[in-house]
């Protein structure tokens, strides 16, 4: 049993479903047409696939007996060409053998008997066609004649046939039917010696002039005095052409021969087919036979119409009304022409083949013959020709209704379009040449004009063909025409046709995937109606059905998590873990160490004990240094060898704090200087230094004599700290230019020979602190020169001062009250220094014992504390 | 105003800086006239910062606080010191009796407690610190104190006093000190090589 795929859920069913036995989709039946049109084998044609030749030979037997015969030519010219191609090649020049190659490819298969007629037109040419060709060529001479005397301006070939040439030079794709007639009319060029304007403009001619027709014999014997009439049309229009040669041609192109040999005599008329010979004499005399429009049908009707509405409305608006003139399946190719690009086939058959059906509404033809030839046409024929009739009847009552006064222009031009008015006048059976002696269809139209490249009416072109091919057409191009005049949907008209049956270029043509959904849309397939909701009664919606949404209702989930417990006990051990780092902990503060005030006052009391007692007992139980300290020696020396009235620099940059220890160390140095009666200047960038400085004097200058302003100069505070230093050193008369009294200090004695750092004899720098005495030695290293500069220190400040005596940028150094004790001895003046050295030597043993003592009890109680400590633990 | 500050202190920077180093007459005059310039803002600051002092006290007393007392003394002692030595001048005897009586036994007062305190801590540091560090440190001191100055009756001690003693005072302390000088100037540099390039803006600088 057969299964269908539901296209919606894709599950099998049962062939005998209609609809989804899941999902309730409607099922596609066998029925259902696919919009899919599958190509000759089969297979959907795709974007981008070539056009699939499809073998048309079952076609044949339905052709009409001018095409067979064509397609028969065409095959033995092909074998023949294959056989015989070098000497083909030599005959005809490269360019022309190109284009022969390039039409063959393009050559539909249904048409491709026009080629090889082409070449054995010479064979097969009418002998009224042969009598033209022979009337040509004694034309010729006569012409020649003519157009040497006129002037060039008046060569300029017709526009129409220049246009034609133009436009398939450029695009090449010309029905090898035409390109026949275009090589007619090239050999027509040579023989009938058609103005050489034709091809002068354009340096060679567009087609080619196959040397079968060049060589035809039959044209030299027929003899015949008006050239053809349609490759008149194209080329020359003064020479008359013969209606025998109607016989070699197809039928529908002898329409167009027919329709300017108006001229031709009687013998030649009888082998013309009546309705040719209708159309020829419609030319000479243009008579009205309404009759004939009842039987057309409406389409029809309005295309034999459209001449009226174009005369009415000139040329601009002619080619849109072309469209309506065309059948529909035509009028929907060029509707569809900017999308698609048109088959050469059908864009010269919807502008050129009209055109040629406009010409036989020039030549009047009375009535009465039309009635007698009708019994010689064939049925299609006898319909083409009331067509003619029924456009060439609008044009004539157009005329008769124009104003007199525009009668002679509607000579030229007539009712139909303009680019008629070019063609000759028919009078007598004879085409009239304009004034020029061009004919007037080779004149230049004016801007705006539809050219055609036939001189037939595009509508009476379109009745007349649609006639042609309704009658004698294969079957599936009747089928068009018939839908054509039933005027059916689209749809209907693609159901009809059968793809198998469509030649290649129309495939091409078809629809394929890319706008055509490969499955059948649902609304389209099986209609779908909503029938509830908003979109109720809407078609083409999405229903709401199984395989659109979901089947059933989603199935609860539990939300409690699914875990064991020992993964819980994990989970709650890890918790427990984070709380336990993320909770405060509890320090142990460290045992504060309580403040033993017995101790300290202990501390106190023996401290005082010991340096009290030696200082106001002033003993000397301490000996002085008996070790040689070279920095000491060194100031000592610095200071004796001073000259007399020497100035001295002395800075006093300590605290008070350390006033004791410093004054010290400085005095038995101060007092050497007063000894040398040197001139000191007192300095200080400590806002207190002038204060210590005067203290210090104030004990010695009564001693030496010393008076402010004479012996020595206080310059007071040196704001600045580095940079006061530097400005100093710099510049120390514009930085200080007073004493602390107001007084100008550089006029004073011991400033009167001073005038820059380098001026003093010695600068002796007494501080407490290391910084400061690494600012005075850097920033004066400069601008001191040769005065020696000697430090009186602390103690503590001595390590950081040092390497700079050692290095040599300090000469002297005095340090502390032992140092200070060592130089009174140098000096061997005893002073502070001795006073205080018991006192000094006693705290510092009492304080070493007590540091020792107190270290060694404290190491003692630390370790029985860890014991008691690591006990209770 | 950022950028003005700025340009101003690193172009001065500069200027002093090529003064030392290229010996052009233009460039040392104006070396010390900004060094000049440099020695009366610091004079000008240290006023200001008496005036900053007063007015912090004045706003102390003025909400009364509380050691709103201690700034009514402070204000009382700097403005009769600033007037004595304004109008006495620093060399008079009562400006040099206040000084001697109540700066400088003050800050021996100091000094004293601070040696006491410091004697008392070093005893009692092993209590708390029993490290080698700290013993040696307590070593060290114990060692310098003993041989700082001759022992009464006693003298220099042998070898320590003639040889460890300067080796500890002269190599030992030396070498470390040279250490923190060379740090120090390697500091000083660092400084105003960030002063000169704007790195390092010591003066008030808006930061937005």
């Amino acid at each position: 049993m057969a299964e269908i795929l539901c296209p919606a859920c894709g599950k099998p069913n049962p062939d005998d479903r209609s609809t989804c036995q899941f999902c309730e989709a409607p099922l596609p039946t066998e029925e259902t047409p696919s919009r899919e049109s599958p190509s000759a084998d089969g297979k959907p044609i795709h974007p981008g696939d070539a056009p699939v030749r499809i073998d048309t030979s079952e076609l044949e037997p339905v052709l009409p007996q001018w095409l067979r015969e064509a397609r028969q030519q065409a095959r033995a010219a092909a074998e023949e060409k294959e056989e015989q191609p070098s000497e083909e090649a030599t005959e005809t020049p490269s360019q022309e053998t190109g284009g022969e190659e390039n039409k063959e490819e393009e050559i539909p298969d249904w048409l491709a008997g026009l080629d090889a007629q082409r070449e054995e037109e010479d064979e097969e040419l009418p002998d009224w066609l042969a009598s033209v060709q022979a009337d040509i060529a004694s034309a010729e001479d006569e012409e020649s004649s003519t157009e040497k005397e006129e002037p060039p301006a008046q060569e300029a070939p017709p526009p129409s046939i220049e246009g034609l040439e133009l436009q398939e030079i450029e695009t090449g794709e010309l029905p090898d039917w035409l390109s026949d007639l275009q090589s007619e009319q090239a050999e027509g060029d040579e023989i009938f010696q058609f103005p050489t304007a034709m091809t002068a403009e354009t340096g060679e001619t567009a087609f080619p002039a196959p040397s079968s027709f060049e060589e035809s014999p039959s044209a030299e014997e027929s003899g015949a005095e008006e050239p053809l009439s349609w490759p008149e049309g194209l080329a020359a229009p003064e020479e008359g052409a013969s209606p025998e040669g109607a016989e070699g041609l197809p039928d529908w192109l002898e329409t167009e021969g027919a329709s300017s040999t108006a001229a031709e005599g009687e013998s030649v008329e009888e082998e013309i087919p009546a309705w040719l010979r209708l159309s020829s004499e419609e030319e000479m005399q243009p008579a009205v036979e309404t009759g004939g429009e009842e039987e057309l049908p409406g389409w029809l009707a309005d295309a034999g119409a459209q001449p009226e509405a174009t005369s009415e409305t000139p040329s601009p608006s002619a080619d849109e009304e072309k469209g309506d003139a065309l059948p529909d399946w035509l009028t929907v190719e060029e509707v569809s022409a900017e999308e698609h690009p048109k088959p050469p086939l059908l864009e010269e058959e919807g502008e050129t083949l009209s055109e040629q059906a406009a010409g036989p509404v020039e030549a009047a033809v009375s009535a009465e013959e039309v009635s007698e030839r009708d019994e010689t046409l064939p049925d299609w024929l006898s319909d083409l020709r009331e067509a003619g009739f029924a456009a060439a009847g609008e044009a004539e009552e157009k005329k008769e209704t124009a104003p007199a006064a525009d009668e002679s222009a509607a000579e030229s031009a007539g009712e139909a379009p303009e680019w008629l008015e070019t063609l000759p006048a028919v009078e007598g059976g004879r085409i009239e040449p304009t004034e020029t002696g061009t004919p007037p269809f080779m004149e230049q139209p004016s801007e705006g004009e539809s050219v055609p490249a036939f001189v037939m009416d595009e509508g009476e072109l379109d009745e007349e063909m649609e006639e042609i091919f309704a009658v004698e057409m294969p079957d599936w191009l009747s089928a068009l025409s018939a839908e054509k005049e039933e005027e059916p949907p689209e749809g209907e008209e693609e159901g009809e046709l059968s793809p198998a049956e469509l030649p290649d270029w129309v495939q091409a043509m078809r629809p394929v995937e890319a706008v055509v959904p490969e499955e059948p849309v649902e609304g389209e397939a099986g209609t779908v109606v909503a029938e509830t909701g908003p979109l109720a009664g809407l078609t083409g919606v999405l229903p709401a059905r199984p395989g659109f949404g979901p089947l059933s209702k989603p199935r609860p989930h539990a939300l409690k998590l699914q875990v064991t417990r020992g993964q819980q006990a994990s989970a709650s051990l890890l918790d427990d873990m984070l709380q336990g780092e993320t909770a405060p902990r509890s320090v142990a503060a460290p045992s504060r160490p309580r403040s033993r005030r017995l101790l300290r006052w202990v501390l106190t009391a023996l401290l005082f004990l010991v340096l009290a007692v030696p200082v106001a007992g002033e003993t000397t139980l301490t000996p002085l240094p008996a070790l040689r300290m070279a920095e000491i020696e060194a100031a000592n020396g610095i200071i004796n060898r001073l000259p007399p009235e020497a100035s001295a620099l002395v800075v006093f940059d300590y605290d008070p704090a350390l006033s004791a220890e410093v004054e010290t160390a400085a005095a038995p140095v101060i007092d050497h200087l007063m000894v040398h009666g040197a001139r000191i200047v007192l300095l200080s960038t400590s806002p207190l230094g002038s204060h210590l400085a005067e203290r210090v004097l104030s004990t010695l200058r009564d001693e030496h004599g010393y008076r402010r302003g004479e012996e020595y100069v206080n310059l007071g505070y040196l704001a600045g700290e580095t940079s006061g230093i530097l400005g100093f050193a710099a510049d120390p008369v514009e930085v200080l230019p007073a004493t602390t009294e107001g007084t100008p200090a550089w006029d004073t004695p011991p400033l009167r020979t001073v005038r820059a750092l380098s001026d003093f004899d010695l600068i002796i720098l007494l501080t407490d602190d290391a910084g400061t005495a690494r600012a005075w030695i850097e920033q004066t290293a400069s601008y001191r020169g040769e005065t020696p500069l000697v430090t009186v220190i602390s103690a503590q400040a001595e390590p950081m001062v040092r390497p700079y005596y050692e290095a040599g940028q300090v000469q002297g150094m005095v340090t502390g009250l032992y140092g200070g004790a060592y130089y009174e001895r140098l000096n061997g003046l005893p002073g502070a220094s001795r006073r205080y050295m018991d006192a000094f030597s006693l705290g510092t043993l009492v304080a070493a014992i007590a540091l020792g003592l107190g270290g060694a009890w404290s190491l003692l109680l630390s370790r029985a504390s860890r014991h008691e400590e690591s006990d209770e633990e | 105003m950022n950028v003005l500050s700025v340009a101003i202190a690193v172009s001065v920077g500069f200027i002093v800086l090529l003064g030392y180093f290229i010996p052009s007459p233009l460039l040392a005059g104006l070396r010390d006239t900004l060094i000049r310039w440099a020695v009366l803002l610091a004079s000008v600051a240290v006023f200001m910062g008496v005036l900053n002092l007063l007015a912090v006290h004045l706003e102390k007393i003025r909400r009364r606080r509380k050691g709103a007392i201690y700034g009514v003394l402070l204000i009382a002692s700097l403005t009769g010191t600033f007037l004595l030595g304004l109008f006495l001048g620093p060399e008079h005897v009562l400006l040099q009796f206040l000084f001697n009586g109540i700066i400088l036994p003050v800050e021996a007062s100091l000094m004293a407690i601070l040696s006491v305190t410091l004697l008392y801590a070093g005893m009692r540091l092993l209590r708390y610190r029993s490290d080698w560090m700290t013993v040696i440190f307590l070593g060290t001191a114990l060692f310098l104190l003993v041989t700082a100055a001759p022992l009464p009756g006693m003298g220099e001690i042998p070898v320590l006093g003639d040889l460890v003693r300067p080796f500890v005072a002269q190599v030992l302390a030396t070498a470390g000190a040279r250490g923190i000088l060379l740090g120090v100037a390697l500091g000083t540099l660092t400084t105003g090589l960030r002063v000169l390039i704007g790195s390092d803006r010591p003066y008030p600088y808006d930061e937005k």
